[in-house]
């Protein structure tokens, strides 16, 4: 798939990790690593959302579109 | 789910035909076992194959005195009766099959399991196991001493189970599909 999640690297740079990203947004450890790991076939507007209020980003530094 | 009346009469009814099965294959091998001991009791009998959708039928005789042989069950032999009762042995037994795969993607359906790889696999094997019943129901041999009865009869019915079951199989594989992309989508 050519769309990236880049949430690896915006993790290492807030310092965070997944296991408390998935705390503060309701999700699973699992649902997280399938996100990161780009096995996901879609990211709901309320998980992006949720993630970027966390992480204090835009949509635009998780996802990357590499064609 | 779980409360769901009209599947739990269908597991109980699945559960009913597969026993009526068993007993029908038993009265089967008495009645076999029976027509060995006292033929004369079946004299009453006439074959007579029944009216299906297409039907081709052939009386072959090798009696020169051109006296009419009756078709009754009494006279027809052994051999003809082995196969008969094999026939109708195995015809009990792939239909005991479907029903067992249509039992397990019943339950499979109350479990809230339905969009399964399981399921598609019991479809196709439906649809298989009514190919195997459509080719041995088909036939038809009845030999008697001087003549035989050979005939092919093809239920359209039959025919149309087996396209049903194929196309829920592929229906199925569709709604797993699905289910697994809802999965995915975190």
């Amino acid at each position: 798939m050519p769309i990236i999640v880049n949430l690896d690297s915006v993790l290492e740079n807030r310092q965070m990790k997944s296991k408390e990203l998935a705390e503060a947004i309701g999700i699973t450890e699992a649902n997280l690593s399938i996100l990161k790991s780009g096995k996901a076939k879609a990211v709901r507007f309320s998980t992006l959302e949720a993630i970027c209020e966390v992480l204090a980003c835009q949509p635009r530094d998780l996802l990357e579109y590499q064609p | 789910m779980t409360k769901n009346y009209l599947l739990n009469i269908a597991i109980s009814g699945c559960k009913i035909l597969k026993i009526v099965f068993i007993v029908f294959f038993v009265s089967l091998s008495f009645l076999f076992v029976h027509f060995q001991i006292d033929k004369g009791f079946y004299k009453t009998i006439n074959i007579d194959l029944k009216n299906s959708e297409f039907q081709y039928r052939k009386i072959e005789s090798w009696d020169n005195t051109k006296t009419q042989e009756t078709y009754t069950l009494e006279n027809v032999t052994t051999v003809s009766l082995v196969i008969l009762y094999l026939q109708y042995s195995f015809v009990l037994f792939v239909l005991f099959l479907i029903v067992s795969e249509f039992q397990k993607i019943i339950q499979s359906v109350k479990k809230l399991n339905t969009f399964q790889n399981e399921n598609i696999k019991s479809f196709r094997k439906i649809g298989n196991y009514l190919i195997i019943y459509l080719f041995i129901s088909s036939f038809h041999f009845f030999l008697f001493e001087k003549s035989a009865i050979t005939g092919i009869s093809i239920s359209f019915s039959v025919l149309g189970f087996i396209i049903f079951s194929f196309i829920m199989a592929e229906i199925f594989r569709e709604g797993m599909n699905l289910k697994n992309e809802n999965h995915l989508t975190i």
